[in-house]
């Protein structure tokens, strides 16, 4: 989609060209430095969720509960992981989120699994991060990718910042928070057009052997559920339940679709696109196309964006007999 | 990737994960939502009490259990049953004439005949009556060769007591100290109150020349070891039978370990002393 | 064990065999020809992640897969028995295993270590003897490995930890990419059969091979004893694996992980299957009792199993770690966690003192 973007009074509304608001970024909070941001979040919860270095240089996650552990933490390319997945398990606490992590955070507070003040968001402006797939494929894994300046570095050596975007920012026009106390970092001018992800056969005979060879490789490992910030369900899943019993174990392609197909109707509407169940899967399966369509049918049929407002509920969780779309009256 | 055929009569005779089928012949309520299931096999196994056994229905599952009866009954093994999921909700469905599976025996027993000359003191809560139901019988067929025997049987109210009638026979008996407790006041119980711990505490059995025996809920046994310990009884004196997730028990799906055994298989029984040695995982 | 091996396929036997020299362009002839053999052959799919029918053309030889190939012998499914009921309930049970002979070409040495692992469990050393379904798969198997070039290692490779480059493990081949070719190494007698159809260069002279390049190797003298004095230490294993999400990833991808759950699938109300799959000891409920207890509720009980398993008590069990350093693990963890900082956290942490390091169980 393209869109028109205006900045006013620290906010900006992403607009299509229909003239119609279909995002809306809040940031009336104060900015500041990063590091006073932590200290902040230190000082008032204890514990700051972020990334710091990891064993290969890398970003990795990372929980700050001292001044010393909260001064290794740190933004930028490598930082893929969405902390939002940790804070139901460490509030009250700080996190240190990028504009799509804080998608997730309001979608928890929309479904009441978190409270407003049980959480302190360190919002980022963020420029996107590094697809880290891709990083290990052109230059082995371990290699080292940090931001220095305006430029991407692999190694030491300056890299194709827009061959390494994470194809999920390239789909996303947000560049500033949805919900932040304080905010942390330069404005970044968003993109006047958003990506889609492709790879979609054209054709539904193709579709059919496409989705039959990615599923053919899902090893139900539920990494994609277990990275999933909205996936609370965990081993008193569907996928484990015995009555009634919707899923076998067989890593069969038809119950391996069956498992996919059912978790994503569990997340339909409520789906940020935040982009964690594909980068975790360990075979590489094609959850952003479905993702992405989840995000595609919640707009066309209920105009609704889920993790945006932390007060709308989710077009599944709620029965609205004014609305011309339900068919039951 | 590569398609099955039946086994051969060798390997099934070796496939320890393939039960045997047998028929349910009786199925005796013991105490809320707790019922033993008596099952008749082709080939009636030789075990030890203590030594467990996987029961199931075929569509549904299995589950491991305790053998609770004991060796000398021949012509069945009987397994009681807790109601707690599926599985045994479903064989508390059984009546006789039921088509079951049952891998047994599974795992060590009580090494009882270690114990000749010795006094026995069985505290258990519960359930936990269910491996020390066949020990105990098993003692009293043999009761010239033991000392002393003290039973301390307790449950959270008298509903959840099982074996009625063998415990009429033990508070009846010369040869058995039978006490029969209650954790806390209840309607209509005129007997002993306490839980397992503090009683087997109070009744103080000597630790000369004794082995002390404990099965229960987790809690109740993380309780009771240390009692037994404050009377003086050694590491080696002190058994219990654990509990675990069990799936194949036979020692290779890896789930029921403490440390690198396997409590299917190095187990149930452990004394204190092999648990001192374990991991601190119970 | 005669009836658990099909007629014809020879055994895993160990033997002394020359090295030959198969050229490049003869590669795919070779393929064709253990293609015609009875049963599948395997080759690796960097795609797909694990091994999948050969159907023509050159081998992907270069790296590991996503997944190992612990598959072959341990399915990620497997129905060991089915049971039919009949009109008066009367059941009956057919217990099956499998029958297809399977060569599997392109595996790593460090799928080779890997199942020689699994097979501590699941072979007559293990604690319940044999398990048939196991030992057929593994005598149905030929495993011919290629030896790893330096392109094929990566910095999450950690093999040298575990043995030296030329431990081939249990591969009934082993393949040494050279110059102009490959030298082909036999090393069992179903080894011996896979190469005596490899149209092989017999007048070559045959090169020696380069030793198998090898990741990187950690210290783990002494981890055993340090793992488990240690076991007690709760900020250890909190702090090391606070963003692990509990997943099956690593358990999954990993060459020497076993452990599996047990469930009946009814196919209808008639009849159905009683099968194995892939468990992991990262799960929540892995551990959880019947009666709702979890001895292992929190991850960092968990993860301190998984580490232990593989450091301490396989060690104890059979003088084998259950880790081949393949990495793996590393790369699939959508969460960071590196199995070899943990390793280095335990190693780090003092010996314990010559009177023993386990505190009694007060219960």
């Amino acid at each position: 989609m393209s869109a028109e973007i205006t900045e006013s009074q620290g906010t900006t509304a992403v607009k299509d060209s229909g003239g119609a608001t279909v995002a809306v970024a809040v940031a009336d909070a104060p900015v500041m430095e990063f590091a006073e941001a932590v200290a902040l979040g230190l000082e008032k919860f204890g514990v700051v969720l972020g990334w710091a270095p990891g064993r290969d240089g890398n970003l990795a996650p990372a929980f700050a509960r001292s001044a010393e552990q909260a001064s290794a933490l740190a933004f930028g390319p490598s930082a893929v992981f969405n902390p939002a997945r940790y804070v139901r398990d460490h509030t009250p606490c700080a996190v240190v989120a990028k504009p799509c992590d804080t998608r997730s955070l309001v979608q928890m507070m929309s479904e009441n699994m978190l409270d407003r003040d049980e959480v302190f968001v360190i919002g980022l402006r963020c420029p996107g991060v590094a697809d880290m797939k891709k990083v290990v494929e052109r230059y082995g894994w371990g290699a080292r990718v940090e931001q220095v300046g305006p430029d991407w570095l692999v190694n030491g050596d300056k890299a194709d910042k827009a061959d390494l975007l994470d194809a999920r920012c390239r789909a996303c026009l947000r560049r500033e928070p949805v919900i932040a106390d304080v905010v942390v970092g330069e404005p970044v001018t968003p993109p006047a057009e958003a990506e889609r992800f492709t790879g979609l056969p054209e054709s539904m005979a193709e579709r059919g052997a496409f989705w039959e060879a990615e599923f053919g490789k899902c090893i139900r490992c539920y990494a994609c559920r277990n990275a999933c910030p909205l996936c609370y369900c965990q081993d008193v899943c569907v996928a484990q339940a015995r009555q009634p019993h919707w899923l076998t174990d067989e890593a069969t392609p038809a119950e391996n679709w069956m498992w996919q197909m059912i978790r994503m109707a569990h997340l339909a509407g409520r789906c940020t696109q935040c982009g964690e169940c594909n980068r975790a899967c360990p075979v590489d399966i094609r959850l952003d196309l479905l993702t992405q369509e989840l995000g595609d049918t919640a707009r066309e049929l209920f105009d609704y964006e889920a993790g945006l407002d932390p007060g709308q509920k989710a077009p599944f969780v709620t029965y609205d007999k004014e609305r011309d779309e339900w068919p039951i009256r | 990737m590569t398609d099955t055929v039946t086994m051969t009569p060798g390997q099934a005779a070796r496939a320890k994960l393939i039960p045997q089928v047998g028929t349910v012949s009786e199925v005796v309520p013991e105490a809320l939502d707790i019922v033993s299931v008596r099952v008749q096999l082709p080939e009636m196994p030789d075990f030890e009490p203590g030594q467990v056994g996987q029961l199931g229905i075929f569509g549904v599952g299995e589950a491991t259990f305790v053998i609770s009866s004991p060796p000398h009954e021949r012509g069945y093994v009987q397994f009681t049953v807790a109601r707690v999921g599926e599985v045994t909700r479903a064989i508390h469905d059984l009546t006789p004439g039921d088509s079951v599976g049952v891998r047994a025996p599974l795992g060590k027993g009580f090494p009882y005949r270690d114990w000749y000359g010795k006094d026995i003191v069985i505290a258990a809560g519960g359930i936990g009556m269910a491996p020390l139901r066949p020990l105990l019988l098993t003692l009293l067929e043999e009761r010239d060769k033991f000392g002393a025997l003290k039973l301390i049987y307790g449950a959270r109210e008298p509903e959840l007591l099982s074996y009625g009638a063998d415990r009429a026979v033990w508070a009846t008996l010369d040869g058995v100290d039978y006490v029969e407790t209650i954790d806390r006041e209840y309607p209509g119980w005129t007997g002993r109150l306490g839980m397992v711990p503090p009683v087997l505490e109070e009744e103080a059995p000597s630790a000369v020349n004794a082995i002390g025996i404990t099965c229960g809920p987790p809690i109740m046994i993380k309780y009771t070891l240390p009692v037994f310990e404050k009377l003086g009884f050694k590491p080696e004196q002190v058994v219990t039978t654990l509990e675990r997730r069990m799936k194949c028990g036979i020692g290779i799906c890896g789930r029921c370990n403490i440390g690198h055994k396997y409590v299917c298989v190095d187990g149930p029984v452990f004394t204190l002393a092999e648990l001192n040695e374990l991991p601190d995982e119970l | 064990m005669a009836d658990q091996v099909s007629a014809g396929v020879p055994h895993n036997t160990p033997v002394e065999a020359e090295l030959t020299f198969l050229a490049a362009d003869k590669l795919v002839a070779w393929l064709a020809a253990l293609a015609a053999r009875e049963g599948d052959l395997l080759v690796p799919d960097r795609q797909a992640g694990t091994f999948v029918p050969w159907t023509g053309g050159e081998p992907d030889l270069a790296k590991m897969t996503a997944t190992s190939a612990k598959g072959i012998v341990l399915p990620q499914h497997e129905t060991f028995l089915s049971y039919a009921y009949d009109d008066d309930g009367k059941v009956a049970v057919t217990p099956r295993v499998a029958d297809t002979p399977t060569t599997v070409f392109g595996i790593r040495l460090c799928d080779a270590r890997g199942i020689r692992c699994i097979d501590q469990t699941f072979g007559e050393n293990g604690p319940s003897g044999a398990d048939p379904n196991y030992t057929v798969r593994r005598n149905l198997a030929t495993f011919v490995a290629v030896a790893c070039t330096p392109a094929d290692v990566d910095a999450a490779c950690f093999c040298a930890t575990f043995g030296p480059a030329d431990d081939f493990g249990v591969a009934d081949v082993v393949v040494h990419p050279v110059d102009g070719g490959y030298v082909v190494r036999p090393l069992t007698e179903k080894g011996l059969a896979a190469a005596a159809v490899a149209p092989v260069d017999t007048g070559a002279t045959v090169p020696e091979p380069p030793l198998p390049s090898q990741g990187t190797a950690i210290d783990i003298e002494g981890i055993e004893q340090k793992l488990l004095a240690h076991f007690d230490d709760d900020e250890l294993w909190s702090d090391v694996t606070e963003h692990c999400l509990s997943c099956g990833a690593c358990s999954f991808v990993c060459p020497t992980c076993y452990c599996f759950s047990i469930a009946d699938e009814a196919r209808g109300s008639e009849c159905g299957d009683r099968l194995r799959s892939w468990d992991s000891c990262g799960f929540a409920c892995y551990s959880k009792e019947a009666s709702g207890h979890n001895p292992r509720g929190r991850n960092a009980q968990r993860f301190r199993n998984r580490v232990n398993h593989k450091f301490a008590y396989y060690p104890e069990l059979y003088n084998l770690e259950s880790c081949v350093g393949c990495g793996r693990c590393v790369r699939a963890c959508p969460a960071a966690v590196d199995i070899r900082d943990m390793v280095e956290a335990v190693m780090r942490r003092p010996a314990p003192t010559k009177d023993g390091a386990k505190a009694e169980v007060t219960a």
